[in-house]
Formats: structure tokens, sequence, C-alpha cells
């Protein structure tokens, strides 16, 4: 990466905004545009609130002091082997590709995890996102629904609040 | 992310109908889940409770009992030390709940978990493990389980429970989806991507960006 043209830093509440906006690009890129149903003020509740639910690295343009890139993540456990980390979302602006932002939005994150003493670091990518597969296969990810068949089950609002509730 | 759920067709098709039944026999010891501490249920024979420091010797033999039901029992490598130490030390990493069995006054079954984030629908928890000893299945205490965790994920106005399963492991991908869980491993195309320890500090080190410049 140009470190005279872009810098990785920690995110702070402030930059709530710029990663909302390209929380929504993200998803526009992976064709799900109305997934997105958090504000700014909510990310900055959940991530810098008494009880932070997430982390963050971003990404600054130093010319512009556009954030142009984001990598947001949170521990997590194996009852196998302790303590992991899980990446939620990774992402840089198309015009910022190719320049080493996204490997060191990577590093920071690996650094995260290190000091932590995590031993695993996951994430989730949709099957036809080649260019992407590409880049993690290269960092030494390997495909865990493929190679051992594990497969990503969810439960939404609706479904969590009959299973608490008894009055179906 | 392991469960070894194993339910007959007819036990499935039971627990389906009365889900919603089985809370009229169960006592609750608080009716205030206000806090996750408190949340607790009484079975016939069995309380389910929240873990405490003293539950890790317990959990870690029916974690060792889980490995090896899905044929991995050489993959559990954490000792019981580290068990309390990341759950209930400095920062708890995971919680959990027990399934205390009345007679021989012994932990038979544990769920653990953890609290999330989506960037598109906020604060979500992730059911890590769940196990219940053979001899001590069919008697409601994987859907006790569930429903305690549902209430943790409520009272942290969670908007999402979500697990992984081995596509192997038919019966509890049957169940879960009785529940009304999605795989959206089917659905949509997502699949879970792992990078190890060895990964991970390669990717740490200050020597990475020039191996990969221009190129990501």
């Amino acid at each position: 990466m140009d470190h005279d043209k872009y810098a990785i830093r920690k995110a702070i509440k402030e930059d709530c905004e710029s990663i909302q906006r390209l929380i929504q690009e993200l998803a526009d890129y992976e064709k799900m545009p109305n997934g997105p149903q958090l504000d700014p003020k909510t990310l900055e509740q959940d991530g810098f609130g008494t009880r932070p639910f997430f982390e963050a690295f971003v990404a600054e343009e130093k010319e512009s002091n556009q954030i142009v890139g984001f990598a947001l993540y949170f521990f997590t456990y194996s009852t196998w082997q302790g303590k992991s980390l899980y990446m939620e979302d990774i992402y840089v602006q198309l015009q910022h590709r190719r320049k080493g932002v996204g490997l060191s939005l990577f590093r920071s994150v690996s650094q995260a995890a290190l000091s932590e003493n995590c031993v695993r670091l996951n994430f989730s990518v949709l099957n036809w996102n080649s260019p992407s597969i590409e880049f993690y296969k290269s960092l030494g990810a390997s495909d865990l629904t493929e190679k051992e068949g594990w497969h990503c089950f969810r439960m939404n609002r609706t479904e969590i609040e009959q299973l608490a509730h008894h009055n179906a | 992310m392991s469960f070894c759920v194993q339910y007959s067709r007819s036990l499935r098709q039971h627990l389906k109908k009365s889900f919603f039944k089985v809370f009229t026999c169960c006592r609750y010891k608080s009716s205030d889940c206000s806090k996750h501490g408190e949340l607790s249920l009484e079975l016939d024979g069995y309380t389910i409770r929240k873990a405490v420091k003293q539950d890790c010797q317990a959990i870690h033999s029916l974690i060792q009992e889980l490995a090896n039901c899905l044929k991995m029992p050489d993959a559990p490598q954490i000792d019981a030390k580290a068990l309390e130490v990341d759950g209930f030390g400095r920062r708890s990493f995971y919680e959990g709940f027990v399934a205390e069995s009345h007679k021989f006054n012994q932990v038979v079954g544990y769920a653990v978990y953890y609290f999330t984030y989506s960037t598109w629908q906020g604060k979500s928890l992730y059911m890590e493990d769940m196990y219940i000893r053979p001899e001590d299945r069919k008697n409601r205490i994987a859907v006790s389980f569930f429903h305690l965790v549902s209430q943790a994920a409520l009272i942290e106005n969670c908007t999402r429970l979500n697990f992984c399963v081995l596509e192997s492991n038919k019966p509890a991908a049957k169940l879960f989806q009785s529940l009304g869980a999605v795989d959206l491993t089917l659905k949509e195309g997502w699949h879970y991507y792992r990078i190890p320890r060895l990964g991970i500090e390669e990717l740490a080190k200050p020597s990475i960006i020039s191996t990969f410049n221009s190129q990501i």
C-alpha cells in the first residue's frame, strides 16, 4: 500500500456515517441493496457504547481525508480451539482497489486477532464472488463449506421471538 | 459450531407439534428475565441454567463427547482452565447454558453462544455448540436451550440467531429448519471461510504488503 496516499487506523465513533455509506456500497456489490437496515446512530451505539458489539479499521485517503474502505470484526469462540475472530465485512471502493488497501486492512485485522491470541480468523463469502474468493485463498483461507460441509444457518427475529415466548 | 442431535422422525414430528406447549409444563425460576444471569428453567428431572465458572470441567468433557460424536475426536485442543479464563475472566468471549440432571447432580448438556454483529441488521447471536448426552435426550433439553438462548438474544435486542451445521448432520438440520431456521448456504450461496493461526501470523507481518503489493 502507498503509505503516502492511504492510512489504516482503528475506527472511531465519528467514522460511523462513512462506514454506513460503505456498508451500502458493499450490499449493492453483493446484489442485495435492500439488505442494510441500520443508520449511523445505531452503529455508533452498538460499536462505541457501553458494550461494543464490534470493532473496525478504516482506510483513509490522505489527500481527501475520505474513508475509502473498512473492515469490521468481532471476537468469537471455538470450543475446540479457543478465542477466534470473525470478520463480518471488508470493503474497498472500486477506484481504490489494487493498491494494497484491502491487504493492509486484512493485516490490521490479523494483528488484532494476534493481540487476543486468536487461533482462527473466520468470515463468509458468497459462492459467486470469484475475485474475493481468489484473494482470500491467496491469503491462505480455506472454504470450509466445500472442504468439510459446514452450512450457515439463520433464524430471524420472528423465529427468535417464537422460541423465546410461550404465546404461539 | 457443532451440534449432535439425533432424533427419530416421530420425535421430530412430536417436537414440532408440541414445541409451543412445552413451556406449560416448565416452571421458571424467575419470571423477570431482564438479566441473562436469571435465565433458567426447570424440566422434569433437569435444571437448565446459565453456565458458571465451576461448570467448565463438565463442559470440557461434553465438548470432547461432541467431537467424538462428530467423528473428530482429536479436534478439541483447549482444556477446562482455558474455558474458565476465556468465559469468566477479564474479558468474556462466550456465554453458556447447562442442563443439570437432578438424579446424578451432574451437567449432562450445554449450549455455548456469543454475541456478534450484522452490518445490515445489527446485534446478533451465534450459537457455537449444543450437545446433550444420548441418555438424557428426548427430555426437551434441546428445545429448552434454544428457548433460553433466544431469550438471551432478545434481552440484547438481537435480530438474528446464527449457527453452522455440518451437511452430513441431517437430523440436526431438519430439526433446526422445523424451528424456522434457513440454510443460507443453500439459499443465498454463503460459504464459511477460515484462515488458521499460521495464516493469521503471516498476514500480520509487515512483509505481507510488499509480497502482494499492487495485486490487491
